[in-house]
């Protein structure tokens, strides 16, 4: 038996032979050996965004120049401020018009504890929500301070709402200065920001679309407006939504306080 | 259960019979599956290059946002981990307890500035000008300002991150536009 099975073997070997054919199964083998390699090795649902930022000179240019008295006020930068201090979130305006340092226009607290209510990692100071419960749930990772973003979404909102919608909103209305203690971690600011830049869907609900303004040359000859994929439009020709377009996203970052 | 060395024979001559002589398998166009392979493995090298060797392997994690804006292309890529401070792939300064050592900053413990970012950022954006320079129709006046990609882990301090933002921003340097790259959420749903 051993020898006809020998046989058999050198016969196809030979007949692989004479045929003139590369023989590409050891390739075939290879690449996909290194296919299934790869695709364990990147990780799954990595995808990146990104926010872009500016770091202002000095001190933010907007909070130190005096408000023009005559102008309409909704014309003019807030000088909204969102200082995140150790244990709890400032919203207010060096004009005096939406609350000041010492009688700011919101407060948030703290939150994330175990067992309050998420739809992600970033609403949970362990980073870790629990998909079944929806709650956070205690990790092995360093806690990181978590605030009641949605909070300081929805006072954005109603500032934008009040004095922006439903006209053309000034393309310099849309600055903020997010300033924070030195200790608070990059995902504080980060999860901060994107409360900032657009209006945050509801809790267990995907990300709204949400267009930025834009000095695109181009858009400003087009007859619309809006760019055609939703994502940028004209500001001085757009009528602003509040829930569709950008809300403060021109975010400048300023030194914190200790 | 045993055979006979003529049931055995047959038994083979069966079985030798069944193997297909090869006619239609030496006959089968596998070069399109080749090329797709080849290609998909090509691409998967260069996304696990380009995700894996950015990330430092697993020494940064990414914090998550709801944020949905595209990466940009072309801009310079700057990594902070907890350990230190990485440009295009090349250390740069240590990190320790996310500060950087005093030694390695203008002012001692309380500086902002830290030179040697600097000075590095700065040699990079006149080699990536260069090269842009060197472009055909390229107009210094409408050329988008230089913009610095920031990677960093979700536990770097606000502190340090502001010293890096203070580094890039100086005029030898030059980038005054900063993109936080972070890692797309996805909210979880109820069941």
């Amino acid at each position: 038996m051993r020898a006809a099975v020998r046989r058999r073997e050198d016969q196809v070997e030979t007949e692989e032979m004479e045929s003139g054919e590369l023989n590409l199964i050891p390739y075939l083998d290879m690449v996909t050996n290194l296919m299934l390699f790869l695709l364990a090795s990147v990780s799954a649902g990595l995808i990146l965004v990104q926010i872009d930022t500016t770091l202002p000179d000095k001190a933010p240019p907007s909070a130190t120049a005096p408000t023009e008295p005559s102008a309409n006020p909704d014309e003019q930068p807030l000088k909204l401020f969102v200082s995140i201090k150790r244990d709890e979130m400032l919203l207010w305006s060096a004009s005096g018009l939406e609350g000041t340092l010492t009688a700011p226009k919101a407060v948030f607290r703290r939150t994330g504890k175990d067992g309050d209510v998420c739809d992600g990692p970033y609403m949970c100071e362990s980073n870790e929500c629990d998909a079944q419960t929806q709650k956070c749930v205690p990790s092995r990772e360093e806690p990181q301070p978590v605030f009641d973003y949605r909070a300081l979404n929805k006072a954005l909102i109603e500032i934008a709402t009040r004095r922006y919608a439903g006209k053309p909103r000034k393309a310099e209305t849309y600055q903020i200065i997010l300033q924070a203690d030195g200790q608070i971690p990059y995902s504080t600011i980060v999860s901060t920001m994107a409360a900032m830049r657009c209006a945050l869907p509801e809790l267990g609900k995907e990300a709204l679309a949400c267009a930025l303004p834009t000095d695109d040359e181009e858009l400003k000859k087009a007859p619309e407006p809006i760019s055609p994929d939703g994502k940028l439009y004209d500001t001085t020709r757009a009528v602003y939504d509040p829930k569709k377009m950008a809300l403060f996203h021109e975010i400048a970052f300023s030194s914190g306080f200790e | 259960m045993s055979f006979t060395q003529r049931e055995a024979r047959r038994v083979i001559r069966k079985a030798v019979a069944r193997v297909p002589e090869g006619e239609e398998i030496r006959h089968l166009n596998i070069m399109p599956m080749m090329d797709m392979m080849t290609i998909l493995l090509v691409a998967f090298i260069f996304q696990a290059a380009t995700t894996a060797t950015s990330l430092s392997a697993n020494s940064v994690q990414l914090p998550r946002s709801l944020s949905d804006d595209e990466i940009p292309e072309g801009a310079a890529t700057l990594i902070i981990t907890k350990t230190g401070i990485v440009v295009e792939g090349k250390s740069i300064v240590a990190v320790n307890n996310g500060d950087v050592d005093a030694a390695e900053k203008e002012g001692g413990s309380l500086g902002i500035k830290i030179p040697r970012l600097t000075n590095f950022l700065a040699a990079l954006h006149q080699e990536e000008e260069a090269k842009r320079r060197a472009e055909p129709g390229y107009d210094p006046a409408k050329a988008p300002p230089p913009e610095l990609m920031i990677i960093a882990d979700r536990t770097t301090p606000y502190r340090l991150l502001l010293q890096v933002m203070f580094s890039a921003k100086q005029k030898e340097a030059g980038y005054k536009r900063f993109r936080l790259i972070v890692q797309k959420a996805y909210p979880i749903k109820p069941s």
